[in-house]
């Protein structure tokens, strides 16, 4: 190698080394910009949940304790609990598990496995789910009150006629969640267990749906969380602001729910049935977070990597 | 060389009678070696090739005096309309390994598919022609696809093993098609068969994912010879495989080729060369738009002929390596 070469490497070599010491300051103050605004806007997220956990923390605190879920209700504040209303949100949501989840993933295995894309009944039952999750919660009490307590089904105000309404209402959410389940089970495997000689219901059945059980389940917790605090499709079909008793089973008598009852406790102008409200908040929440950490947990555990 | 073709040969009482019809005993004269060939492959020639080749050849005449085992003729499938291959006309061979290669989007794996029915689990695709399976028209109206698929089994590019145990994975088959006799036998007798028994006997209920890729296709076969198809489907099953992998898995073909015919698709004209008795070489068309690429079939004979002999020139640039 000449010397006149190797002078011009090693000055290029110095150029570079230089200029590595040197971010630019422009690149640098945007970059930091960014991450602030996108920081903030996580932050903002959760800043209204966390506001509401502590406040009402701060101001239930003194009635989180075993009366209230033991305690009927009452006009007296300091005998009220949410007993009624518990019952009521499990007769409710039992009555969603038992008709939602089996619909919707049932909805979702046609769709997704036996459905012909180019047929136009398939694509106006799937138009027609995309828009139903998309439609107001109290249009759903409306048709609920019209169909189910009153109309041509007819329960009356009963705790299961409010579960078919609710049912209704997730309906869209189960399929939607169930259907991106079995999308995720690749083709490969449907195309595997075919070439053995399955039917595709055989293939459907064995293979695809094990592996989208998890998925299927975690969407359906997270349909169950939102219907657990709906509240206004609830008092159109019948969840009474006020109860005198417990309900004793799903298909008769009044009843209520944890949030109905948490907004008629809110209404109140005694400072007891604000406190009372407050813990029953907690509560709620308490019972949203246990499920939705429940579904994630699902998902990361039983969910098979591809 | 010589003892293991005399021992060939005894296994292979049927194969031995070449001379009677007038053809040339054993055209290029060896049954290959098995050990020196993969180090120099990319340096060899076809002839070379051929030469390497681990198959103990077969005569023209002998392999067309065979059963036909799929007659195909006129053939065109197309995807929404677009055809994707178009007259295909040829006999595949009963207990023959028969090759089809050429370059990407020549249409060999949409053929491939079209043997067992899978194209039909696309909505998109459609299947003019007619594919005779021992003189049985495969796509009538009275046929039904499911039975297809139970005697046409199929192996394909990537390993796809079900999320679930060794053992599970192949009885599957087996139980979906109804397979009589103790299920532990046949699930021994699949992976016996594809030469995985011996490595996995003692997991059969761990996860087949936890096995290596090569395994997982060596699983895939065990699980298609579960259920005693008459035909295996392999589409490109080595392209995602090492070298070690996809020699266990030719080593694997020819010992099949006695009891199973096969049909592989395939990228690699070396694996071409190595394990196939007949070679059907497939090339892309493009329309007078340009617009849309069609799959054609070239040439298609006995293997030895289209490496070292072929009669079509595109077929010969696309072997000896100037195109493609």
């Amino acid at each position: 190698m000449t010397t006149a070469v190797r002078k011009t490497q090693d000055a290029a070599r110095e150029a570079t080394v230089a200029k590595l010491g040197q971010i630019p300051t422009g690149d640098r103050i945007r970059g930091l910009a960014f991450k602030l605004l996108v920081l903030t806007s996580a932050i903002l997220g959760v800043a209204g949940l966390l506001a509401l956990i502590i406040q009402s923390g701060v101001v239930g605190a003194e009635r989180l304790n075993l009366d209230l879920f033991t305690q009927g209700p009452s006009s007296l504040a300091e005998e009220g609990g949410f007993l009624a209303g518990i019952l009521g949100t499990l007769f409710v949501i039992g009555g969603v598990l038992v008709t939602a989840v089996p619909l919707g993933i049932g909805a979702a295995i046609y769709l997704e496995e036996f459905a012909k894309k180019e047929n136009w009944f398939n694509r106006l039952i799937e138009l027609n789910i995309q828009n139903l999750a998309a439609v107001p919660s109290i249009v759903f009490g409306i048709l609920g009150l019209g169909l189910i307590v009153r109309g041509p089904i007819g329960l009356g105000g009963v705790a299961f006629a409010g579960s078919l309404t609710l049912a209704l209402l997730v309906l869209p959410t189960v399929i939607l969640a169930s259907r991106e389940a079995l999308r995720a089970v690749p083709t490969s495997i449907r195309e595997g267990a075919m070439a053995l000689g399955a039917t595709r219901w055989q293939a459907v059945r064995h293979q695809v749906l094990p592996s989208a059980v998890p998925g299927m389940a975690t969407g359906s917790i997270l349909a169950l969380s939102r219907a657990i605090g709906e509240t206004a499709p609830l008092l159109l079909v019948g969840a009474a602001v006020f109860v005198t008793a417990n309900p004793d089973n799903p298909f008769e008598g009044a009843y209520t729910v944890l949030p109905v009852q948490i907004y008629n406790y809110v209404a109140r102008p005694q400072e007891e049935f604000q406190v009372l409200a407050a813990a029953g908040i907690i509560v709620l929440l308490i019972v949203l977070i246990v499920m939705n950490s429940g579904a994630i947990w699902l998902r990361n555990r039983f969910a098979t990597r591809w | 060389m010589a003892d293991e073709r005399i021992r060939d040969q005894k296994t292979q009482p049927g194969l031995v009678s070449n001379g009677a019809d007038g053809a040339p005993d054993d055209p290029l004269g060896s049954g290959g070696d098995q050990d020196d060939g993969k180090a120099e492959e990319a340096l060899a020639s076809p002839q070379r090739l051929v030469e390497q080749s681990r198959a103990e050849k077969q005569s023209i005449g002998e392999i067309r005096s065979r059963d036909v085992m799929f007659a195909i003729s006129d053939v065109k499938v197309s995807y929404n309309g677009v055809a994707a291959v178009r007259d295909i006309h040829f006999d595949i061979y009963d207990k023959t390994i028969t090759a089809l290669i050429g370059p990407s989007g020549c249409g060999k794996s949409t053929l491939i598919r079209c043997l067992n029915r899978t194209n039909d689990l696309i909505p998109t695709a459609a299947v003019e022609g007619e594919i005779l399976y021992h003189g049985q028209n495969m796509y009538g109206d009275e046929i039904d696809a499911v039975e297809v698929r139970k005697r046409i089994g199929m192996v394909f590019q990537k390993p796809n093993p079900f999320p679930k145990s060794i053992y599970d994975n192949i009885a599957f088959g087996p139980r979906v098609v109804g397979t009589q006799g103790d299920m532990d036998e046949i699930v021994e007798r699949a992976l016996t068969r594809a030469a995985l028994w011996d490595e996995v006997k003692d997991r059969m209920k761990e996860n087949a994912f936890g096995m290596s890729g090569g395994q997982q296709q060596r699983l895939c076969i065990a699980r298609a010879l579960a259920t005693d198809p008459d035909v295996l489907l392999m589409d490109e099953p080595c392209s995602a495989l090492d070298p070690i992998s996809t020699g266990r898995i030719e080593d694997l073909m020819l010992e099949l080729r006695e009891e199973v015919s096969i049909v592989i698709v395939t990228h690699n004209m070396q694996q071409a060369a190595r394990v196939s008795d007949m070679t059907a070489f497939f090339m892309v068309e493009l329309d007078e738009g340009e617009k849309h690429r069609t799959g054609r079939m070239v040439e298609y004979d006995q293997t030895e002929q289209i490496f070292t002999n072929p009669s079509n020139s595109q077929t010969e640039e696309y072997v000896t390596g100037k195109v493609g």
